[in-house]
């Protein structure tokens, strides 16, 4: 034991006695709160006109971002995932063996809050330069109905080993407190969910009925290598919960692509026969917080097949629609064709390089039996790829 | 076959016994850190819930740690500020500048201090009390010392 932990030891024994004077005998533990400590003030009223306001806002928002939506083929969700992607079963957790992403997932807390006025739902950092930004939106938001200010973000030395995730909830007066994540295992594949679970410690405070923001580093160790972050609002709906916190949101993490904005395609299935179809869907996870503004015509996203030998020539519409995909997760049904996406009709002869003839009366010919990897095109203001799929036609 | 019924009267024995066993090791803890009455408040606090929810307090690994955070959270609407005991007059031992040190460090450096050093509690009690990781106590405690070293001027040994 060094000099300083040495004294800190004296200091504590002859600060903090070990007498029975003053100890809380299990009588009063047993007797409750009541009569014994000052009750706690509830203030009401202003906040709460502010907290529906910020509602309203959400809600709106959501629907407007739906509204750009194709009704045919694309379906956009910002908010609840459709129906299909319901996850397989819960696993009750916590129980794996450390170190493999499947056991207790640790984290810290470094900030508990009031969203601000327009709660921006979740968002993740895990660069030096989006820790930096994630800091600098929040720092303004100090002082606002009396929270605490945020500190410097802790553990340099530990930020490669750490995700950084905010979230906002629902929620009036104290916010519960974070007690830990619910492991969720999801069907086909898909990454576990992790849900942050809540624990009301307060019935009663002085703190502004508004939503409630938590900025937490979860530990990839612990966490795995990719995951989502799932705030369920359905289970928000207790009786203090505001109206309309049913708005789940969640936001997809990859340790290898710390990326602001993930894609992932799905596929119905991985084998197909050449002229046939394969249903499919884009899973977007936009981290950044913000809405990205796109131009696209059409399908938001599409996606092909390719492989060394074989360019399936895919063409696209041209017109300018504009759009948003909105923070959080968005999914986009797509089907992935196994024909040609285009051909040379009667024309020149022989056939330029690159593109292939048409068959009688004009169809396009099928994609030769054989494996294929996935492509993604995604519209216009996004960079990110997918992870290509093995696709087998036979 | 044997049918076993808990009545009342052994509930409250339990929990006599559980408030033997934690009341003092939470008491110090809040009293270092929160002050004499502070930390009574937040130790009857947090009793208090443990009663309200025995059944899972039972349950728990550590139900110390987690009292914590309760006694914490429940009497977080009072000044969250360092409020340490009165140095006793005839504290020997430890360097005057300790406890204003004390509070200049961070919330989580001085807790995660006193905690390990001062009350005996391992990183993993701490974590679980501060809803930390293990690591992160670690790394607290070590800038917590750090800090203490340089400002009492405490050459690193031990």
């Amino acid at each position: 034991m060094g000099e300083v932990e040495r004294q800190i030891e004296a200091w504590a024994d002859a600060a903090a006695p070990d007498v029975a004077s003053g100890a809380v005998d299990v009588r009063e533990a047993m007797s409750g709160r009541s009569g014994r400590l000052p009750s706690r003030p509830v203030r009401r009223g202003r906040w709460a006109l502010s907290a529906a306001a910020v509602v309203v806002a959400l809600v709106v928002g959501v629907a407007g971002v739906r509204a750009l939506v194709d009704d045919d083929t694309q379906q956009l969700f910002a908010g609840e995932p459709p129906a299909g992607t319901e996850p397989g079963f819960d696993d009750p957790v916590s129980n794996g063996p450390p170190g493999d992403g499947r056991g207790k997932v640790t984290f810290e807390v470094l900030h508990v809050g009031v969203a601000g006025e327009v709660p921006v739902g979740m968002r993740s950092a895990s660069t030096d330069d989006e820790v930096a930004a994630l800091w600098a939106d929040l720092i303004p938001l100090d002082g606002q109905a009396g929270q605490a200010a945020i500190g410097p973000y802790p553990n340099e030395d530990e930020r490669a080993d750490r995700v950084v995730v905010s979230f906002v909830i629902a929620h009036d007066a104290c916010p519960p407190e974070l007690s830990g994540f619910r492991r969720q295992s999801m069907e086909r594949g898909r990454p576990d969910r992790l849900i942050p679970q809540f624990v009301e410690t307060a019935t009663e405070c002085a703190q502004p009925l508004i939503p409630k923001r938590y900025v937490v580093a979860l530990d990839w160790a612990s966490a795995g290598d990719r995951f989502s972050v799932f705030v369920d609002g359905g289970n928000l709906s207790d009786p203090g919960a505001m109206p309309g916190s049913a708005t789940s949101m969640e936001i997809f993490l990859d340790r290898a692509r710390p990326d602001p904005v993930l894609i992932d395609v799905e596929l119905d299935g991985t084998t197909v026969a050449s002229g046939g179809e394969l249903a499919g869907t884009v899973v977007v996870s936009n981290n950044s917080g913000e809405p990205i503004d796109i131009g696209y015509c059409g399908a938001v996203f599409a996606v092909g097949l390719e492989n060394d030998e074989v360019d399936q020539q895919l063409a696209f519409l041209r017109c300018r629609q504009q759009g948003e995909i909105a923070p959080g997760v968005s999914r986009f049904e797509v089907t992935v064709l196994t024909t040609f996406g285009s051909c040379v009709g009667d024309g020149p002869d022989p056939v330029p390089p690159g593109m292939v003839a048409c068959l009688p009366e004009g169809a396009v010919p099928l994609l030769p039996p054989g494996e294929y990897e996935t492509r993604l095109y995604p519209p216009d203001g996004i960079d990110a790829d997918a992870p290509p799929l093995m696709v087998t036609l036979s | 076959m044997v049918m076993r019924v808990t009545t009342i009267d052994e509930e409250q024995a339990a929990f006599a016994s559980f408030v033997g066993e934690v009341e003092p090791r939470l008491r110090r803890a809040f009293t270092l850190l929160r002050g004499v009455d502070g930390g009574r408040e937040a130790t009857a606090e947090a009793l208090a819930w443990a009663w309200e929810h025995w059944v899972e307090v039972q349950a728990m690994a550590n139900p110390a740690g987690y009292l914590y955070r309760v006694g914490s959270s429940r009497t977080r609407w009072k000044p969250d500020r360092f409020a340490p005991p009165l140095t006793p007059a005839d504290a020997l031992g430890f360097e005057p500048a300790l406890v204003p040190a004390l509070g200049r460090l961070t919330d989580r450096q001085r807790t995660s201090v006193v905690l390990v050093h001062g009350c005996g509690w391992t990183f993993q009690e701490v974590a679980d009390a501060l809803g930390l990781s293990r690591s992160s106590v670690a790394t607290h405690v070590d800038r917590a010392l750090a800090q203490l070293r340089s400002e009492l001027g405490v050459e690193r040994d031990g």
